[in-house]
């Protein structure tokens, strides 16, 4: 039995600059990281491993570069990475990326579990486990912070919702995404470190997953960017360039105006 | 039951006999469509509970409440909803869903266009109409950057950020809408349960209500400076919030953080000190009724939303707020 952890690359937020001429993206260095809340997923992931000895596979969608994140998972403890890379995948927005993902995870045999971060920071924010559990047919568990219990035919999660705790039991497979305050995040394993750079990375494209080219990239995308554009200019109240102690003073004398420090005692 | 179609619906959930806040907060917006494209707006309910108090309509500016009920909400929570609201959407085709950002709107919303292949645009902050087709605005991957995004799939799928703009709806909108109580069957055998649930007991962040807040930046992001600017929060009775940078370097606790990833504020005064004002940031600031930018840059962004700006060092305007207060 298998258990599938999704990971996704993004550019490193520090890395992204803004052409204002040419009105794209630039990403100079091209730096990918893990996605921060992928790897309080992947502690859940691997958890589930140790409490039913299944194996867990990362998948991550994405260019070539992306495997170094999937390495950066096995040295946590996962057993198989993939990696599903494509030129055709460029371009896919949410609901693409979910079929990309479930065409991929239908190829896996005997799958218990499929569990991934509750969001990515580089935009698509939480909408991608719905979508892949209602392609996938599966049960959605979201949020979860804890597993209670897991056997063969059942799982007792801990989940946080809005304002409540709940426990969830699920019987059978189901999509779980994980809530990114896990107190307890485990160190890579210095045995695993070692063994890197030989780990084989599979990589699968369009045919290996059976995907239907109109479905994913850019075509396979109802959400068209029209325009990307730096935030404008909305208002530009006073400025002043004074002394710090002239500032200062008009500072005070702002907060009063608008009701602070009422009173004389204000020097 | 008598629902239009190609109509503005809104989801919404009851939660402990009150209609959840993000969800009353949604109709603005899309009060917005509404009025603009001449469309009915539907609020949906999800309620555990089969019985519905009339009081709550009061401020609810939409034509129709219609408050779903069945068991299986308490039991399965946004399986069942998503299997139920999926249905309502497949007989009554509306023109464009609006979700609040909950992790529950999130669930139901992802489901639907996983199972009915929709598009979805997450985090939309403003709408634009041209041509009767709607253009949303949403954060970019790169901190100061906005998108503006359409979708080709109807109805459309829309989970507003939580700082999204804010519609006044015309007079003849304000009076009590009519309400449809409609309890929905989920034939599906569902393999999940809820078996208990216990309320997260959570003192209110205390920055969501405060008249007067002080942001820290990276132009004050040491120790020191974070320090001195907590004895001036004390001296004019403020509350401390940050960035991310600041929060993320554990100089604040993270709870401070003001922002799409924390809280949305809106304080009588909000000053930022050595703040450049990265949209992520800006975001959360936006209800804000004054906003003072201290920054040595004169071309920071957070001077477009400034109302006063202070060019000058943060640190030295906080050492001298600090002498002038703690002498006297």
């Amino acid at each position: 039995m298998a258990i599938v952890l999704c990971v996704k690359a993004v550019p490193d937020p520090e890395d992204i600059k803004f052409d204002k001429k040419e009105g794209r993206i630039v990403r100079e260095k091209g730096t990918l990281i893990l996605n921060p809340p992928d790897r309080h997923a992947a502690e859940i992931a691997l958890s589930l491993k140790e409490k039913t000895g299944k194996k867990v596979i990362a998948l991550s969608m994405g260019p070539p570069q992306a495997e170094k994140i999937l390495k950066e998972i096995y040295s946590l403890g996962a057993d198989e990475l993939i990696l599903l890379s494509d030129r055709v995948f460029a371009g896919s927005d949410a609901l693409a990326t979910g079929y990309i993902l479930s065409q991929a995870i239908k190829q896996i045999k005997d799958l218990s579990f499929v569990v991934m971060g509750e969001k990515s920071i580089d935009g698509e924010t939480g909408i991608l486990p719905g979508i892949l559990s209602a392609m996938l047919r599966l049960p959605l568990i979201s949020g979860v912070r804890e597993i209670l219990y897991v056997s063969k035919e059942r799982g007792l999660f801990l989940r946080e919702q809005e304002r409540f705790l709940e426990e969830v039991e699920v019987s059978g497979k189901a999509v779980i995404s994980v809530k990114s305050n896990l107190e307890y995040l485990r160190p890579p394993s210095l045995k695993r470190l070692l063994k890197v750079e030989e780990v084989k990375v599979s990589v699968w494209n369009k045919e290996q997953i059976k995907a239907d080219e109109k479905k994913v990239g850019f075509s396979g995308s109802p959400s068209k960017v029209i325009s990307v554009f730096e935030e404008e200019t909305l208002k530009r109240g006073e400025i002043i360039k004074e002394a710090e102690e002239k500032l200062c003073l008009k500072l005070i004398e702002t907060l009063k105006k608008k009701g602070f420090l009422r009173g004389n005692q204000w020097k | 039951m008598e629902i239009e179609k190609d109509a503005i619906w809104v989801f919404g959930k009851l939660e402990e006999e009150k209609v959840n806040p993000l969800s009353q907060k949604a109709l603005s917006p899309a009060r917005f469509l509404a009025e603009n494209l001449n469309k009915k707006l539907y609020l949906f309910l999800f309620s555990e509970e089969r019985e519905i108090n009339r009081e709550i309509l009061q401020g609810l500016f939409c034509d129709k409440v219609v408050s779903v009920f069945n068991e299986k909400f308490k039991e399965a929570g946004s399986e069942a909803i998503s299997l139920a609201f999926e249905k309502l959407v497949k007989d009554y085709s509306p023109f464009a869903v609006i979700f609040p950002l909950t992790q529950e709107a999130l669930s139901v919303c992802g489901k639907l266009a996983g199972k009915l292949n929709l598009g979805v645009c997450v985090h939309v902050k403003d709408f634009k109409l041209k041509n009767e087709k709607i253009i949303m605005t949403r954060p970019g991957p790169c901190e100061d950057l906005l998108v503006e995004l359409s979708l080709e799939t109807s109805p459309l799928l829309i989970v507003l950020s939580q700082s999204h703009f804010i519609y006044k709806p015309s007079e003849n909108a304000q009076k009590l809408p009519e309400i449809e109580i409609l309890h929905l069957e989920v034939s599906e055998n569902l393999p999940i349960k809820i078996t208990k649930r216990k309320k997260i007991k959570t003192e209110e962040n205390p920055l969501v209500k405060a008249r007067l807040v002080l942001g820290a930046g990276c132009g004050i992001g040491d120790r020191e400076s974070i320090e001195k600017l907590k004895r001036l929060a004390k001296l004019l009775g403020a509350e401390i919030g940050g960035t991310r940078p600041v929060c993320y370097a554990g100089l604040l606790p993270e709870e401070r953080m003001i922002g799409i990833s924390g809280v949305s504020i809106s304080p009588e005064i909000y000053i930022a000190f050595g703040i450049s004002g990265r949209i992520q940031h800006t975001a959360g600031i936006e209800n804000a009724k004054f906003v003072v930018a201290v920054n040595t840059d004169e071309n920071a962004p957070i001077l477009q939303k400034a109302d006063l700006a202070l060019i000058g060092d943060a640190k030295k305007i906080i050492d001298c707020m600090l002498k002038k207060l703690e002498n006297q």
